[in-house]
């Protein structure tokens, strides 16, 4: 139903990809995925249209939209993307660089254009970042550029701030910025890739209203008419882009209000390339058996803990928990078989995630070892409440972890407290008034542990309700080291020490690297998924 | 007549304003901060937070709140979405679906269902009888949602006499399916309604008068027990439009039909209480006036509850 809009969107908008396999019911961990990269466009076009089912787009304007990424790399590029390499491609940026990981010298590559032919130059960007970080604007990315020098300025606490320009964004020249942030970071090029960098034209900053309804962007496809709501938006290639070239003439972006709906029509050919819904990963296999393609997506979900009640304060209680899970058996009734049991707290697909096993037996489905921690910790009394928003589409997912609760860790009363929906689910953690462990899920916006650790595990994280408000000094530390290291390996490798810390303290239960799942018509072929979700580019129409 | 109709306009005025007063306290009155919650998982900064409470009234107490979204409402502008989409346009791209729908279905049920419901009192204890009996009670018996998908799988995937979602084909086409669907239930509804109804009356003393008088078989059927059968099924119909209208969250979202059922279903979600006040607004009103005109047809139908 349309619920799924704000959820898909929570959940997209949440989710970078990564391709792990590709069609024919692959499931291992190795990229498979063939003839991808930027190569693949510098030749002819292949030309004909294809379509792409999505949800209804909050906004298009990138500084504002939480979803809409395959409608917004159409109609915008911006300095990197990812594709489907794990590190920064340059895209519009001729080069991104930093002696000290705090002063940065970003330079655009010149003669690229908006579709409306002016220019796009350093202004571009710096106009759109104002626009972006500037509070009262109430852009849901605003705190994309939070680290930027300036930004507290434009997001006082109370009333409207004096200026309107983060002061430290620099236009050095037509196609050099600076930009000098509050603190060191090296995962910075990373962060570029996310929606709130990208460029704006002139013409944006005369009525953003009237320019969300038919973007003027600087993308490999321009709009055609205008977003038609909740019906359709459609895009033809732009034949001024400078960067690579894609195959297609045009798309078609299909509005669904349900993912089923969606699924339905790609089987009946209506609609070529469909992400297809968790219900479905069972069915996808026999309904798509050459053309659908797993993405392991940089999201971990997990079952968090209310931190702040003392019956779950023993780290025993919830190590006993995650050993009473038997991720497997969840995953083949729940998920197909599609997703991979977690053994860490990062997902492989950014550097340094995904370690093995280091998790250790916690993560490992043990129900005797787990009933002797729990009596270790002092046992249990009365029941145990799992706290989940109800009616969009975690249902099922968090009866079985009950299940799997009750029937291993003996506990008789296992119950499942389904919230009515987001906002009080939500609303409960922000309260602190969950009495139970909960739903508990981050997708990073870049393929870098950074984003994870940062907003779930430290103590001033945009997103550490959702990891039960936990709070370790030794953890920041760790973590302010690594956005400081000088190289990335070294960063890496503190990250990973951040991370073995956070276990040892076990704030959370992981369960899943989740992965995303599409499936296309026979209409399209090389259909390749990245970090920037659908490469539109590479699609070719048969 | 004129009188009885003034009168039941202006106790729509009453409603109007009781209603919506309703609606507003009921949105405002669900837990949880609709604002914080658009950012998911992330929170938003606080200084987002405050821009946009400031630019829905939210910080308002929520008597208020009603009180400016009236004055809004008298000047024709009946606020916005989170996204900034105006009810307005929301409601005037929204309505047309719904109303075809809506309208599409309503008729089938009329027609087939009166239709059905005559010729199974006239052919009682036939196969025929039986047999429509027995269809009517299965599909009734089926949940909404099977039937709605078993449907579009065999009519739009497998057999493809009919597009699979979506309204890119218009009316008629991209509405026959779904209003089908929606009729059916209806429709067993009215046919099981007018049948009763109709064998009650063929036995009247009123039938026997006629039928002793000479009159005509088919005169005193249609002319005599059908109109005095129709007032039941012109009281289901009447409500039933309003519920048509209302809009369908279930065959909207499985046919992809961007109608006010949708709509409706996902603002409450995210607790938008423009969007849920004024699209819960236009189907008060047309509850009423349906019901108004339901209660006009009375008098045409039977002349002794006329509204003199």
């Amino acid at each position: 139903m349309r619920m799924w809009q704000r959820l898909t969107a929570l959940a997209v908008g949440a989710a970078l990809l990564t391709v792990t396999a590709c069609g024919g019911g692959s499931d291992d961990d190795g990229d498979t995925s063939a003839g991808s990269g930027d190569g693949a466009g510098a030749g002819e076009s292949t030309g004909g249209t294809f379509s792409v089912g999505i949800d209804e787009p909050d906004f298009l304007i990138p500084g504002r939209a939480q979803g809409a990424f395959d409608e917004m790399h159409a109609l915008f590029s911006g300095l990197v993307k990812f594709g489907d390499q794990s590190e920064p491609q340059l895209l519009h940026a001729e080069s991104i660089e930093s002696d000290d990981n705090v002063v940065w010298t970003i330079a655009v590559k010149p003669d690229w254009t908006f579709h409306d032919g002016t220019p796009v130059t350093a202004q571009s960007y710096a106009d759109a970042w104002n626009a972006t970080a500037y509070g009262p604007n109430a852009w849901a990315n605003n705190a994309q550029l939070s680290n930027v020098v300036g930004w507290d300025e434009l997001n006082p606490a109370e009333g409207t701030p004096a200026t309107d320009a983060l002061s430290g964004v620099e236009v050095v020249d037509e196609n050099t910025l600076r930009v000098t942030l509050k603190a060191a970071d090296s995962q910075f090029p990373y962060k570029l890739g996310q929606p709130g960098w990208y460029p704006l034209p002139e013409v944006a900053f005369e009525d953003f209203d009237a320019f969300n309804e038919a973007p003027v962007g600087n993308g490999p496809f321009q709009i055609d008419g205008s977003w038609e709501h909740d019906v359709a938006l459609s895009v033809t290639r732009y034949e001024d882009y400078q960067g690579p070239r894609p195959n297609a003439d045009g798309i078609t972006f299909r509005i669904y209000s349900d993912t089923t709906t969606a699924y339905t029509d790609a089987i009946g050919g209506a609609v070529d390339i469909v992400s297809v819904p968790q219900e479905k990963y069972k069915q996808v296999t026999t309904d798509f058996p050459d053309s659908y393609v797993a993405f392991n997506a940089i999201r971990l979900d997990w079952l968090g803990f209310p931190l702040w009640d003392p019956r779950f304060q023993d780290p025993r209680v919830r190590q006993a928990v995650s050993m009473s899970i038997d991720r497997d058996a969840v995953n083949e009734a729940i998920f197909g078989g599609l997703y991979t049991p977690a053994t860490s707290y990062h997902g492989p697909s950014a550097p340094g995630g995904g370690t093995e096993g280091m998790c250790g037996e916690f993560c490992e489905f043990d129900p005797d070892r787990a009933k002797e921690l729990l009596a270790e910790a002092g046992g249990w009394e009365g029941p145990m409440e799992i706290w989940f928003p109800g009616g969009v589409g975690y249902d099922q997912t968090f009866e079985a972890l009950a299940n799997q609760i009750r029937q291993n860790l003996g506990i008789e009363e296992v119950t499942t407290k389904s919230q009515p929906g987001f906002v009080q689910f939500l609303d409960a953690l922000r309260n602190q008034q969950a009495t139970g462990p909960f739903r508990g899920g981050w997708g990073s916006l870049y393929p870098s542990m950074q984003s994870l650790l940062t907003s779930v595990f430290s103590t001033n994280g945009d997103g550490r309700e959702g990891g039960g408000s936990y709070a370790n000094p030794e953890v920041d530390a760790l973590i302010t080291q690594a956005d400081a290291a000088p190289s990335l390996e070294e960063a890496t490798d503190l990250y990973k020490a951040a991370e073995q810390r956070i276990i040892e303290d076990f704030p959370i239960v992981p369960l899943f690297y989740a992965k995303y799942v599409y499936a296309h018509s026979s209409n399209v072929s090389n259909v390749i998924i990245g970090f920037d979700q659908v490469e539109l580019n590479e699609v070719v129409v048969n | 007549m004129g009188k009885y109709v003034v009168g039941r306009l202006l106790q729509l005025v009453v409603v109007f304003f009781g209603v919506t007063l309703l609606i507003y306290l009921a949105v405002y009155a669900l837990p949880g901060d609709p604002i914080r919650a658009l950012g998911g998982d992330r929170q938003l900064p606080e200084s987002v937070v405050n821009a946009m409470r400031a630019q829905f009234n939210l910080d308002d107490p929520v008597l208020l709140q009603y009180v400016k979204y009236l004055g809004h409402l008298f000047t024709g502008d009946l606020g916005t979405d989170f996204n900034g989409r105006p009810v307005a346009d929301l409601m005037g791209q929204r309505w047309p679906v719904t109303i075809r729908l809506a309208l599409t279905a309503w008729v089938i049920q009329v027609v087939v269902g009166i239709g059905l419901g005559v010729l199974t009192a006239l052919r009682k204890g036939t196969w025929l009888d039986h047999t429509v009996l027995f269809f009517t009670v299965a599909v009734i018996s089926i949940p909404v949602f099977v039937l709605a998908y078993t449907a579009q799988i065999v009519f739009g995937v497998r057999l493809g006499v009919v597009p699979v979602s979506g309204i890119d084909e218009g009316w008629p086409v991209s509405y026959l399916l779904p209003s089908i669907l929606l009729a059916v239930f209806g429709l067993a509804s009215v046919a099981r309604l007018v049948r009763a109804s109709m064998l009650e009356n063929l036995r009247a003393d009123y039938v026997k008068t006629a039928m002793a008088k000479g009159l005509s078989r088919r005169r005193v059927v249609y002319r005599h027990v059908l109109r005095n059968s129709l007032i039941p099924a012109v009281t289901f119909l009447g409500i039933d439009l309003g519920y048509l209208l209302g809009g369908t969250v279930i065959i909207e979202g499985v046919f992809n039909l961007p109608g006010v059922g949708q709509l409706l279903f996902s603002s409450i979600a995210s607790q938008q209480g423009p969007v849920v006040v004024g699209v819960a607004t236009v189907l008060v009103v047309i509850f009423l006036l349906a019901n108004l005109v339901v209660d006009l047809l009375y008098g045409v139908l039977d002349p002794r509850i006329r509204h003199e």
